[in-house]
């Protein structure tokens, strides 16, 4: 079949593609520094050390006073072990100082830059 | 019973290939063994195509730009110059990054093309006439043939790892890849067919510690024209690790903006603001909101109350009449109540204040401090509602030494 009649059969052809594991960090996470990229302080909720991505709940208190629940996603631990993280990086109650970058729609969630736990030790990631 | 038949000649075909005498494989791989990482590179030292492998690239594919650090990945509507059709392009550009991640995907891993450029190392093991891929993306396994066959038929089973035959061209290993099921290209959007065919090279460099890769993607009802990609990577000891996919994780970027959270802010603002409310209608002398609305009228409540004393336990009516001849002292004045922290877990919700008020308390010319650091922990009843079970107020005083606090509890 030749790439000049190939485009009729897209439309019929590309929607048996499947929806993979995968999403664009990108395309989900703030352009870069500053507009997007932000500093929490907070308390861990939970932290849940997951392929293929990580996941730290953190309750924030807004200006108010008011507690908020923000979703930390991170790499995968594959990748973060290799970083320097464990499954017991980070303990329910800890008090930690989050940057990373926030979520394109506005909504409480961050793409994990790096933590700073309580005893002062500082998480990166590297990919 | 049929489908087990199947795998296991499949894994006699395997073993055969293995224990078969030393063929292309085994001849030039002692290179290619080993665990290697991709190399990420930054803005100060770009992506550089290995020239051998450029050279091999087929005339007219387009070398894909590689997004930029420190994401590593396209932004919406950028796809790296492949040429797409104008179909697939529409679709790419349409896509909404809010579709994913999801329940269903979230465990689906990406074809050979996403794979084999993620970030996670990947095990060479060459063996005869086979050489193992093993990676960690997904505990992914890819068997590629270095004994000659040709690619199955059309009816041969699609997969995330695909068919792949081998060969060598000189030092450059040449994997042929078809029988791909439909996944992504990029993560943005730009989706392949089962008709993919993929062309990988991998050269190492004669100290051994380098592997340049390419891949050839050549999807037409997808694409203009083929693209191809590179990348590099390092030997390094170590190994992959077990990749174990669990996809909860989604179910917390499903619940982003906190509808736990949001639900949990509005009951501690509920909560807050009845207690300010009872706050200001104590500070005025009555005493009933609190005691008659808002605490539990069960045997499982305590109060330890800024008097010190004994420290009922269950309700009783006579704690309201303690209440009530406290409040009557109290003549006006203002409150505020700041939220030290909050806890809400089920049916049990925990408020740790402190209270500023300024009284007119009976006998006093002029107001008073009335300060209290305190403790309320809630509980939600059989009718839904929240009610204190606990208090616990204590005069907010400044601090005091041991001695200063021993001479208190002596008194």
């Amino acid at each position: 079949m030749s790439r000049s009649l190939l485009p009729l059969f897209v439309a019929a052809s590309l929607w048996c593609a499947d929806a993979s594991a995968h999403h664009s960090f990108a395309a989900y996470y703030g352009p870069s520094e500053p507009q997007g990229f932000v500093t929490l302080e907070g308390t861990v909720r939970e932290f849940r050390y997951t392929n293929p991505h990580g996941i730290l709940l953190l309750i924030v208190r807004d200006a108010h006073g008011a507690e908020e629940l923000w979703t930390i996603e991170t790499l995968a631990p594959a990748m973060l072990s290799r970083s320097g993280w464990s499954r017991d990086s980070l303990r329910h109650g800890e008090k930690v100082t989050i940057q990373g970058w926030r979520a394109r729609d506005g909504s409480r969630l961050l793409r994990l830059q790096n933590v700073k736990c309580e005893n002062g030790t500082v998480l990166g990631v590297t990919r | 019973m049929r489908r087990w038949g199947g795998t296991r000649s499949l894994v006699a075909a395997c073993l055969a290939l293995l224990v078969l005498p030393a063929a292309h494989a085994g001849a030039r791989s002692p290179h290619l063994a080993g665990t290697w990482f991709p190399v990420r590179y930054t803005a100060a030292a770009p992506s550089q195509p290995d020239e051998t492998l450029r050279r091999l690239v087929a005339p007219g594919a387009t070398l894909m730009r590689e997004p930029a650090p420190p994401v590593f990945e396209f932004p919406r509507g950028e796809f790296g110059g492949l040429l797409l059709q104008d179909a697939a392009l529409k679709s790419a550009q349409q896509w909404k990054p809010d579709t994913e991640p999801s329940l269903a995907s979230a465990c689906n891993p990406a074809s050979i093309l996403q794979a084999m450029t993620s970030p996670f190392p990947f095990e060479v093991h060459p063996a005869t006439q086979l050489i193992v891929i093993r990676l960690e993306y997904f505990d992914l396994v890819r068997l590629v043939f270095m004994d000659g066959r040709a690619h199955p038929g059309p009816d041969y089973p699609h997969t995330k790892t695909g068919h792949s035959v081998g060969r060598w061209q000189n030092d450059v290993l040449v994997i042929d890849t078809t029988h791909l099921a439909p996944s992504i290209i990029t993560t943005n959007g730009v989706a392949h067919t089962q008709a993919l065919h993929v062309v990988e090279r991998f050269r190492v460099d004669p100290d051994g510690k380098t592997l340049h890769y390419t891949q050839e993607l050549d999807d037409p009802a997808v694409m203009k024209s083929p693209g191809a990609r590179y990348a590099q990577f390092k030997r390094q000891s170590g190994h992959v690790e077990p990749y174990e996919c669990d996809p909860s994780y989604v179910v917390s970027i499903q619940n982003r903006g906190g509808r736990v959270s949001s639900q949990e802010t509005e009951l501690v603002q509920s909560l807050l603001e009845q207690t300010r409310q009872s706050q200001r209608a104590w500070v005025n002398g009555d005493s009933a909101s609190y005691a008659t609305e808002r605490m539990s009228h069960t045997d499982r409540f305590t109060i330890f109350g800024p008097f010190g004393g004994p420290s009922p336990k269950g309700w009783s009516d006579d704690i309201a009449k303690i209440q009530a001849n406290v409040a009557k002292a109290f003549q006006g004045g203002t409150s505020a109540i700041e939220l030290v922290q909050s806890y809400v877990s089920g049916d049990l919700a925990v408020l740790v204040t402190i209270d500023r008020n300024e009284v007119r308390f009976v006998g006093h010319d002029r107001p008073l401090p009335w300060n209290l650091r305190t403790t309320q922990v809630y509980e939600r009843d059989a009718e839904g509602q929240w009610k204190v079970v606990h208090r616990h107020a204590d005069p907010l005083l400044p601090s005091r030494n041991l001695d200063q606090t021993l001479q208190l509890l002596a008194q």
